[in-house]
């Protein structure tokens, strides 16, 4: 009971997951997804030494102030192939040709290279990379996938500034359109693939030089589904070779960092955060001075203003976008927007929110009929931040015009606005050369970018003193005790204080930049306030502490909103110089007018059908596969076109119809005999729960029992040797499929998943669903306190016990998991199950025996075959893999009232009633603040803090839970509980199309379909809705760092599920009953615990027998009649439970 | 229209009797018919088929089986949750039934002597609550279980509390909790229907009532007021049974599902647990059986106790 109390020593155990891990690595082999038992774990833990050199509190303003004055230095040329190979780390390779180009080095995204560089005096120095936008794959870690590559910067092996944390390079993408004729059918090319071109195409330049196809009413290249609205065009990245100075991504400095270095030796190093990245070459340079607006007009006095006819583009056909987030969206609203159509979807604009990250940029052609001075008119809107304006920078034909030319601003309003760029000052004109111009808008932050840069640090300074103080105080500050901050923290009182001033001043710049009223400004004035008060009176610390706290949190959000940058683009003019601008809105008639058409077509438009292409007519085919879905129209649209253009195309013959509907429907629908064929994310518990309603089928079962289920290999050979009486095949259509064996095997699906994810929907053998998502608890800590207060992450209770004084004795909390959700884990770490399963011989001697007429010590073989045989068909046993009987005993009682069950249960309450961990706790918001540095939750919360508290990106992390030591081999496990959600075929697929549904499941399930989801909800809703999928492989394909991934991929391979029984939904009520009564009255765990054993336990008997399974209560009568006809019989054969 | 003889209701059998009444009033009950379909599919119907299906077990997925009384034998004799949840519905209707009733009607009584600007502005004020749809979740908000929830941060600030208290967590809470934001939110169409009530009295009857001997406001109130208003009475009495019966979803959307030891589990609770939950219809049927019979008594007694009014 006291296991994982126990002082590990578990270097043995380490060594071994070390070569577990090195050669178990590559690809999935069966050793890494094997048992589950981890430690493999502790490898990918970031030591507390090495995380020190990451972290900075120094921002790239102060090391200015520090180094500005150092002269720039002459041009160094770094060769990428002599990288240093001894201080390098991780994959690393040079390749002969890539693109073009020979000897280019390759960094994986596990990768740190080091370059040596010599100084003859000190000097400073912009870095120029040359590296490969495109797509390459040179094995492991070495794959792009879709997300921009991150680096850290290191010189001399230590980040020089916080900037230098996150340096990103930028991929190019290109939209991907495909060729239809003029009816809207698509053409195919002769290998029957869709003919396709991209943006970047001369196909589709020639299209976007044309100003007819500008116009509002001209023919456009965007597909239409079969209601006729647009459909947006795939992405695709588009390799070439592009120099980039290091720059700043969070947009709070426009210039390219600089990089300081003293006399002698030194080395600078790139630290993957995320992708690998190709590199040509390496150059230390002095960036080249932009001219000031002045300057760019002098340079090009000879020029005269353009003086003719408006050149207008549409903005969504752009040429080249930076991510493959940002795509055409549709305005409803204005009537002027290009095009509009009262009814149907038009892409007719581009941007919005999908665009607002800083660096985001979208790159457009042009042609103009001569050179000379333009006005640059966008028609466009802000409607987003009221009171705020958003920035654009501009680039023309790759280069930056001018220095003011960063500063484009965009005023908030609710409609439409088209005013020639300026900044809010000054309306600039841009030197165009006749013919064709690349013009490219970058989102930035603009004036603004210093007001949030100091804001993030007074921010995070304020944070850091807000914990210094809460670790005086505790969380409950006492407002009438003089605590004596004056002397005991000086220095907090002054950095507030400094605080409080830099806040009052970039509160007053903002009012001046924004005209704002105080509608923005207060957000940081009441922080300022606070900080103020608290600095010139100490006494009033303790009661204005939540306060503080409150206000922070406001002003974070604050600030994670002001750097989005979102701007609808409709089109853009480029027109004579002090010519009219054209008219953004329509009168009120005009727009009146709109309005009432299109409520008028509301009556007749089908908003809610999701339209598939035209071509895909789904008529025709023979077999149809009707899918439901609960989720959003989002997802619901991205299956469509998944289905479109994967699954339609290799599985020619099946229709696939998918319904987006209300959550709940599914029961209603299958008792009225309009269910669907497949239900995609269902619950954990309901495949069982209809299953042994009979609604839905096994998917695996060798029983050749069509009442039972499918089993499809089966399925495949007699549809294979169906024939009609004439001769012909009965399904035709599948034919193909199976001879190219398209459709994959139950069996081998099975392996795409963690091998316990199938273990809730599995029924005594019986596996009835597959799981689609599966997500679980993992540690988050926050990086910088653990090395504040020197402590190392906890690989064990033990430590975690350890760790516990530590935090709280500075009045830091720890997030646990409520109720029963730990304890859990801690009974699956020590093997312990939730139910009290397996002792199979014993049950089958007691059946035998039971039901045995003769005298069972006469037994002959045969007979006991048949007896067997008899048993199985009363429904008490089944056949697993190998065919042998198991009694269907497993989950007849609850297995929480076994000693180490209890044990943990009690550790679990313990932890809230000794240690008084917060049962109730907004998770997102403490840990941000740092006064819960340490937090064991569901590992999709990564999802929320990576968009939520953008402040304290990189200095967090997950990694596996503290794991139990085995008291034999003091091997770790560390566990966790995993819950899926599932995709069920139902049981009204008929016969003929059940092969059909199971196609579709195994290829919506298999990895690269997985992963396209994953991917394109990235891309559509932004990197707050990161798929936790249950597929293995699919989770390699998704953007998570390397560091992320690794920790990721080390607890899935340590995810345990807890089966399905019937009766199980009263275990989670019961024991929340026996939790709440210990937190709320501080009753005995145990005792509370084992009151409600029982009940659970008479619940599970109550259902097994609506089911004829067996029951306790039956085995303990048929226990006693067996041990008076045969005494002494289970000597030896009833041992433990388990 | 000619006059038609005069039909003696003693010569004829009764059924003829209504026959002869209907097709005499036939436009009115083909007026009333549009009516009458929809409740009898939507309302009729669907008791009858609850009540046909209380006799059988249903699980939602196959065919029902019949099984006689064992579903009202085992709710009796062998569900002790049952018990609680009766226990639990009677205490929470016996406070909240007659409490909400009370306050609906002391408010509207009081509003009613207001100026006509001013009452309407108090109306309002009052009404308010009860149609803004989920205002209730404000009281997760006081009563949030974190430690910087309204009232824990309070109670702990001023020496109160020791530590956070899950105040809709807790059973020695939760009930006195749901009864405050019952009343809380009683204030609806029953307390406009009183207001409405105390508008169409006769004034005359009071100036009758005075020269009669009326003392005080009470006996006004008493033998005047109230029996005047006996039907706006009756709904709202109807209205706050129904409610205190239905409030399950209330105490779902503040405590959760189920709630601590059962301690606030209603017989609604009890139905949507075997219905939702363990897919038993039929037993829930049976529960639900009861239920409805239950409310149909309660609305019986409130009838006669009403009709008590005034004498």
């Amino acid at each position: 009971m006291t296991g994982y109390r126990r002082k590990s020593q578990c270097i043995c155990a380490f060594a071994l997951m070390l070569v577990l891990v090195f050669t178990g690595f590559g690809g999935f082999s069966a050793a890494a997804i094997g048992d589950y038992v981890g430690g493999s774990d502790s490898l990918y833990r970031t030591s507390i030494s090495e995380i020190e050199n990451f972290l900075t509190s120094t921002t790239y303003k102060t090391y200015c102030d520090i180094y500005g004055g150092v002269a720039m230095g002459p041009e160094i040329t770094i060769d990428v192939t002599k990288y240093n190979t001894e201080a390098s780390k991780g994959t690393v390779k040079i390749v002969g040709e890539l693109d073009g180009m020979s000897n280019v080095l390759v960094c994986g995204d596990d990768s740190a290279v080091v370059f040596d560089v010599e100084m003859k005096k000190p000097a400073r120095y912009n870095i120029l990379v040359e590296y490969y936008t495109g797509d390459f794959d040179y094995g492991e870690h070495l794959v792009s996938k879709s997300a921009t590559s991150e680096r850290y910067v290191l010189i001399d092996g230590i980040v020089p500034y916080k900037e230098a944390r996150s340096v990103q390079f930028d991929r190019t993408w290109a939209d991907v359109y495909t060729r239809f004729d003029e009816n809207g059918r698509i053409i195919y090319e002769s290998n029957g693939e869709k003919s396709r071109y991209l943006s970047t195409d001369k196909d589709f330049v020639d299209f976007l030089l044309d100003p007819e196809n500008h116009k509002a009413d001209s023919s456009r290249p965007f597909l239409r589904d079969s209601n006729g609205n647009e459909l947006k065009p795939s992405k695709q990245l588009v390799g070439s070779w592009k120099s980039k100075y290091v720059y700043d991504s969070t947009g709070y400095y426009f210039e390219p960092l600089t990089f300081y270095f003293a006399e002698g030796a030194h080395t600078i190093g790139f630290q993957a955060v995320r992708e690998p990245l190709a590199i040509k070459s390496i150059k230390l340079v002095e960036a080249e001075k932009t001219p000031t607006y002045e300057e760019y007009l002098q340079a090009h006095a000879g020029a005269a203003d353009y003086k003719g006819e408006s050149v207008v583009i549409q903005a969504e056909f752009p040429y080249m976008i930076s991510h493959n987030t940002i795509y055409q969206i549709y305005d409803r609203s204005s009537a002027y927007t290009q095009p509009q159509d009262s009814a149907l979807i038009r892409l007719n604009e581009i941007g919005g929110d999908k665009a607002q990250y800083v660096g985001q940029w979208i790159e457009w052609k042009v042609e103009v009929p001569e050179s000379g001075f333009y006005y640059i008119n966008p028609r466009s809107r802000q409607n987003y931040y009221s009171g705020m304006y958003v920035s654009r920078k501009i680039y023309i034909n790759g280069e930056f015009p001018f220095q003011e030319a960063c500063n484009l601003r965009f005023k908030y309003n609710s409609s439409w606005q088209a005013e020639p760029l300026n900044d809010g000052t000054t309306t600039f004109k841009f030197y165009l050369e006749k013919g064709v111009n690349t013009i490219r808008f970058e989102a930035v932050l603009g004036d603004m970018s210093e007001i949030l840069s100091t804001v993030e640090n007074s921010l995070s300074k304020i944070n850091e003193y807000y914990r210094k103080i809460l670790m005086i105080t505790g969380p409950d500050a006492d407002s009438y005790r003089d605590y004596g901050f004056d002397k005991l923290i000086p220095d907090v009182l002054r950095g507030l204080s400094a605080q409080s001033k830099e806040l009052y001043r970039v509160s007053n710049l903002l009012s001046e930049l924004t005209g704002d009223k105080g509608e923005q400004s207060t957000n940081l004035d009441r922080v300022a306030l606070v900080c103020e008060r608290m600095s010139t009176y100490p006494s009033t610390i303790a009661p204005q502490m939540k306060t503080l706290k409150d206000y922070s949190a406001a002003l974070g959000s604050w600030l994670a909103d002001a750097k989005n940058q979102p701007l609808d683009i409709d089109y853009i003019s480029f027109q004579a110089v002090e010519s009219e601008s054209p008219k953004a809105e329509p009168g009120f008639f005009g727009g009146l007018w709109y309005e009432l058409k299109k409520f008028w077509m509301s009556f007749f438009s089908d908003y809610n059908s999701l339209g598939s292409l035209e071509e895909n007519d789904t008529s025709a085919r023979n077999i149809k596969v009707q899918v439901w879905t609960a989720t959003s129209r989002d997802q619901a649209q991205i299956i469509r076109s998944l289905v479109d253009d994967d699954f339609t195309p290799n599985y020619e013959d099946i229709s696939v119809e998918i319904k987006l509907v209300a959550g709940g429907t599914l029961l209603p629908a299958t008792l009225a005999g309009t269910g669907p064929d497949i239900y995609l994310g269902a619950g954990q518990g309901d495949p069982v729960n209809y299953a042994i309603r009979s609604a839905v089928l096994s998917l695996n079962t060798k029983t050749g029992n069509t009442n039972v289920g499918y089993n499809f290999e089966n399925l495949k050979d007699s549809i294979w040797n169906s024939q009609e009486p004439d001769g012909s095949y009965t399904y035709p259509a599948y034919h193909k499929l199976i001879e190219n064996n398209t459709i994959k095997s139950f069996e081998e699906v099975k392996t795409w998943f963690a091998p316990q994810a199938l273990i809730p929907v599995t029924l005594y053998g019986e596996t009835y669903a597959l799981p689609m998502t599966m997500s679980f608890a993992m540690m988050f800590y926050r990086k910088d306190i653990f090395v504040e207060l020197g402590i190392e992450v906890p690989n064990t209770w033990d430590e975690f016990y350890d760790i516990i004084y530590s935090l709280q004795s500075n009045s830091l909390e720890i997030g646990f998991p409520a109720g029963t959700g730990g304890s859990m884990i801690m009974m699956y770490q020590q093997n312990e199950p939730l139910y009290d399963m397996g002792n199979y011989d014993y049950y089958t001697e007691l059946f035998r025996r039971y039901f045995y007429d003769g005298d069972y010590n006469t037994i002959t073989d045969s007979q006991k075959k048949e007896l067997d045989e008899s048993i199985f068909e009363k429904g008490y046993t089944y056949h697993d893999s190998e065919g042998n009987y198991i009694p269907k005993t497993d989950g007849m009682t609850i297995n929480l009232d076994s000693d180490i069950s209890l044990a943990a249960f009690k550790d679990c309450c313990q932890f809230f009633t000794a240690y008084a961990f917060p049962k109730v706790y907004d998770a997102a918001n403490r840990f941000r603040s740092g006064e819960m540095p340490l937090i064991i939750q569901d590992y999709t919360a990564y999802n929320t803090l990576i968009v939520f508290a953008p402040e304290i990106n990189g200095l967090w992390e997950f990694t596996p839970l503290p794991g139990t030591a085995d008291e034999l081999t003091q091997e770790i496990n560390n566990s966790t509980i995993g819950g899926i959600s599932t995709v069920i075929m139902m049981r009204s697929v008929k016969p003929d199309n059940a092969l059909g549904a199971w196609a579709f499941m195994q290829w919506w399930l298999s990895a690269p379909t997985q992963s396209a989801y994953g991917n394109e909800m990235v891309a559509l809703l932004g990197p707050s809705a990161k798929q936790p999928t249950a597929n293995m492989q699919a989770l390699t394909n998704m953007s998570w760092s390397a560091d992320e991934y690794n920790n990721l991929f080390a607890q899935f391979n340590a995810v345990a599920c807890t089966p399905e029984f019937p009766g199980s939904y009263i275990i989670g009520r019961y024991t929340n009953f026996a939790y709440l009564d210990v937190v709320n009255n501080k009753h005995d765990p145990i005792k509370e615990m084992q009151e409600q054993i029982n009940d659970i336990n008479t619940e599970l008997s109550r259902k097994r027998d609506e089911f004829k399974l067996p029951t306790s209560s039956w085995i303990k009568q048929i226990e006693k009649e067996v041990s008076e006809k045969y005494k002494g019989w289970d000597a030896g054969l009833k041992g433990g439970t388990n | 229209m000619a006059k038609e003889k005069a039909v003696i209701r003693n010569d004829i059998s009764r059924f003829k009797w209504t026959l002869i009444e209907m097709k005499k009033n036939k436009v009115g009950y083909f007026m009333a018919l549009p009516f009458f379909i929809l409740f009898f599919i939507f309302v009729v119907v669907p008791v009858l088929l609850s009540l046909l299906l209380s006799f059988t077990t249903f699980n939602l997925l196959e065919w029902p089986k019949f099984v006689f009384m064992d579903n009202y034998i085992r709710l009796f004799l062998d569900d002790d949750v049952f018990i609680i949840a009766i226990k639990n519905t009677l205490k929470f209707a016996a406070i909240t039934g007659p409490g909400s009733y009370l306050l609906s009607m002391m408010f509207a009584w009081f509003i009613n002597e207001l100026r006509p600007k001013i009452r309407s502005i108090v109306t309002l004020f009052f009404y308010a609550p009860s149609i803004s749809g989920n205002v209730y979740l404000i009281w997760t908000l006081f009563f949030s279980s974190d430690q910087y929830g309204m009232v824990n941060a309070w109670g702990m600030k001023l020496g109160l509390l020791q530590e956070p208290v899950l105040w809709f967590q807790d059973k020695k809470y939760i009930f006195g909790l749901i009864v405050a934001v019952a009343l809380w939110t009683s204030l609806g169409t029953s307390f406009l229907t009183f207001i409405a009530g105390f508008q169409v009295v006769d004034k005359t009857l009071y100036e009758a009532g005075a020269v009669d001997g009326v003392k005080n406001r009470w006996q006004e109130l008493w033998y005047i007021t109230l029996p005047t208003m006996r039907p706006q009475m009756m709904l709202g009495a109807i209205l706050a049974i129904t409610n205190s019966f239905g409030f399950g979803y209330v105490i779902t959307a503040l405590v959760g599902f189920p709630s601590p030891d059962y301690c606030a589990h209603t017989i609604m609770h009890h139905l949507s647990d075997y219905g939702d939950q363990r897919f038993e219809m039929g037993y829930a049927s049976a529960i639900a059986t009861l239920l409805f019979f239950m409310m149909i008594g309660a609305n019986l007694l409130v009838t006669k106790l009403i009709r008590k009014v005034g004498t």
